[in-house]
């Protein structure tokens, strides 16, 4: 078995604010393995995002905070390198799509100088002839210099305060070679006429476009690991449909490692190998997507997908859950499930919570499940 | 079958834009938005009718023209035989309590500043002059239950509730006033699965226990499929098909409805293997393509369809079953799946490769 790309342990995050301390994250420990797609699926506010957003160092601290754990990603602890160091990771080692390509994007400038400025990053460390994550890397670090204007805001300030940048028309400095080469990465996303969507801004785009634009943005990088954070839930059907067939297919191109964070079970079950189900804050469940999808091993995965309607009404109603979502900053002690468990026995209310334990009778790979019970969860009502 | 309790005929809504001064001296016409274009159908008393289709197909804007939360521009709303389509003012406030709304936004459809007994009782409030507050409360009351809200919660903002509990307040009041039609707006687009399975359950139990019609606007295929009795399916303001649910989504006619149950993502781990074959963006509403609206990306498109508007029409063996598709017959046995194929391990040389070897 080859090394993971990415080996998450015992990682635990808290959102410290005014009401409360909110555990979003509890020890979670997950391992993505090179170019397989790890599907991430809970409901809202389970922390599938926050776990997201930790993985590149992007949560707020604070108010986020984390509290213990190690991200390994490529044999370096993200957690415990040094601040300057990230940027130098994130967009070129590790690749982000996010729900709304509209606020990923710059509004006030055309779809060529995004893609542009993106490649030219690139090249710009590839000519420091340097890996990102090796020992020799002395990127400038901007934060010594006191009072210097921070990377991202050298591109948009302007130099006399109070005054609008322009945005950037310079068709007749264009570089020829550098244009055909955005042309090639929106030729790679499966875009129509990309001569003229360069020209675009991108309010002026469709969703399914800007949604490729911005996968072409996030490839263009060539990153070892990219998070799809709910990468169509704002998209329509049919548009879902088409920019998951790219997904699909770019995956055998790019052979990157996914960690593909969504809500929709049927988009999940589409898109990835492995698949771990989060519930407030923890991992209840990992192994692979077939497995969960027919034999789950818990209560809450079972119950998860008994939700989805897939009957009509005459064929008897729903099945629920009772109660709801536990308070992050209140969880029940024990499991936090226990109190919506049709399973529970008076010792999950106590216990301080079950690890996510290997199961014995994986059938391929490896399965786990945070259930004393789940050998009975098959038999369950 | 009884009476129908609303019946459209030809309902047209189009927004119209602002024109430049320029474009107004050079006599240029002014554009509009086809927002909903000629669309006639019948909702049966007691019964739910799902709407399905993908933003800017005119869904909601439908749904608002039977609720009458603006006019039509053309056409008529019949609603219990009456034409509702041209009433004002007191009239039209005393027919309100017939039909009422469930909104999508469960944060924007309900005012932060009221309380629970004033949402709840504002539709009674309206229908009722003078009522007294205590017998408003008191209905208010005995009213959350229905909806499986605690009675005591009178005095809560909608901010102590979650999604799923703003979604009940919603449907409260709606069924405030008794409606003979409920028009049920993306009631659970935005819930998490499990929470929607409690709403649609509460929506068919309250359905069963009161008789009242739904209309269904949602681009949740399975949710219609659970709640409702018959499915109209829209692309671009027109209708493109109208059957029974069992009709439409196991044996649909037409192209549109074919690709939008293709794209369904259904939990099934076999689909990692295939891709979606339709190709092309939704055109834009303000110049509808020419003769069928769906003619620019369906995978069945002949000459005829870039030029000739379908009418919606019934098909010989299919009763109670319309599609608007001129070639229904030929592609009435093509399953949905046939818009996926299997993923090709090998890509055509056109596409760059961005690894390197």
């Amino acid at each position: 078995m080859s090394e993971p790309i990415l080996s998450i342990e015992h990682l635990s995050v808290q959102y410290e604010v005014g009401a409360g301390t909110f555990r979003a994250l509890r020890d979670v420990s997950l391992e993505l393995l090179p170019r397989r797609v790890l599907g991430i699926v809970g409901e809202t506010g389970c922390g599938k995002s926050t776990l997201g957003h930790a993985i590149p160092r992007l949560l707020p601290e604070p108010p986020a905070r984390i509290t213990s754990g190690k991200i390994g990603f490529r044999g370096v602890d993200l957690l415990s390198i040094p601040k300057w160091r990230l940027p130098t990771i994130r967009g070129t080692e590790i690749g982000m799509i996010f729900q709304e390509p509209l606020n990923s994007l710059h509004p006030a400038y055309r779809i060529y100088d995004q893609i542009v400025e993106a490649i030219k990053v690139r090249r710009f460390r590839e000519r420091k002839g340097s890996s990102t994550l090796g020992p020799d890397l002395q990127p400038h670090d901007y934060s010594r210099t006191p009072g210097a204007p921070k990377a991202s805001e050298m591109l948009t300030r302007s130099v006399i305060p109070g005054i609008a940048v322009k945005p950037p028309r310079p068709r007749s400095r264009e570089n020829p070679e550098l244009r055909e080469e955005v042309l090639e990465f929106l030729r790679l996303v499966r875009v129509n006429d990309p001569e003229r969507i360069l020209e675009l801004y991108p309010h002026e785009l469709s969703g399914g476009m800007r949604q490729r634009v911005m996968i072409a943005m996030a490839l263009s990088e060539k990153p070892s690991l990219l998070i799809a954070d709910e990468p169509t839930s704002a998209l329509d059907l049919t548009i879902q449909a088409q920019v998951l067939t790219l997904m699909k297919e770019l995956m055998e191109e790019v052979q990157t490692s996914i960690l593909f964070i969504s809500h929709d079970l049927g988009v999940i079950a589409e898109m990835a190998d492995d698949i771990g189900v989060m519930y407030a804050g923890s991992l209840v469940e990992l192994g692979p997507a077939t497995e969960i999808f027919e034999r789950p091993r818990h209560p809450y995965t079972k119950l998860l997908l008994r939700s989805v309607p897939t009957r009509h009404k005459e064929a008897g109603l729903l099945t629920t859950m009772t109660g709801s979502v536990p308070n992050l900053s209140r969880l029940p002690s024990g499991c936090a499930f226990h109190p919506r468990c049709p399973l529970a026995r008076p010792s999950c209310a106590v216990d301080p919570g079950p690890p996510l334990v290997p199961l014995q009778e994986a059938v391929t790979g490896e399965r786990r499940s945070a259930c004393y019970l789940s050998n009975e969860v098959e038999s369950m009502p | 079958m009884s009476e129908p309790i609303v019946r459209t005929e030809g309902v047209t809504k189009h927004f119209p834009l602002g024109r430049s001064f320029g474009e107004f001296l050079q006599g240029q016409p002014g554009l509009s938005v086809h927002a909903v274009d000629g669309v006639s159908l019948d909702i049966a008393p007691g019964m739910t009718l799902g709407l399905i289709g993908e933003s800017g197909s005119g869904k909601t804007t439908l749904g608002w023209l039977i609720a009458r939360v603006f006019p039509v521009t053309a056409g008529r709303v019949y609603f219990d035989g009456e034409d509702v389509s041209s009433l004002e003012g007191r009239v039209l406030r005393r027919w309100r309590k017939n039909v009422q709304v469930v909104f999508q936004d469960p944060v924007g459809s309900l005012d932060p500043r009221m309380r629970v007994w004033e949402i709840v009782g504002e539709p009674i409030r309206a229908q009722t002059s003078g009522i007294r507050r205590s017998t408003l409360r008191e209905r208010v009351s005995d009213l959350l239950p229905s909806v499986g809200l605690p009675p005591d919660c009178l005095d809560q903002y909608p901010h102590e509730f979650s999604g799923g509990g703003r979604q009940r307040l919603s449907l409260a009041r709606a069924l405030s006033v008794n409606p003979r039609l409920i028009v049920l707006d993306e009631p659970t687009s935005a819930l998490d699965v499990a929470v929607q399975a409690q709403i649609l359950n509460r929506l068919v139990l309250l359905q069963r226990e009161s008789g009242f019609a739904y209309l269904l606007i949602t681009h949740n295929v399975a949710a219609v499929r659970f709640v409702a009795d018959r499915v109209a399916v829209m692309y671009l303001g027109k209708l493109a098909e109208v059957g029974g649910v069992h009709d439409v989504l196991d044996r649909p006619l037409h192209p549109y409805t074919k690709a939008l149950l293709a794209a369904l993502p259904v939990t099934d781990t076999r689909r990692r293997r295939t891709r979606y074959k339709l190709s092309g963006e939704i055109p834009t509403l303000i110049r509808p393509p020419p003769g069928c609206r769906f003619s620019t990306r369906c995978p069945f498109v002949v000459d005829r369809c870039r030029v000739e508007e379908p009418a919606l029409r019934d098909l010989p063996g299919r009763p109670g079953q319309l599609v608007a598709c001129h070639r229904a017959e030929e592609v009435a046995e093509i399953p949905p799946t046939a818009l996926l194929e299997s993923l090709a391990p090998e890509l055509p040389e056109a596409i760059p490769r961005i690894t390197e070897a």
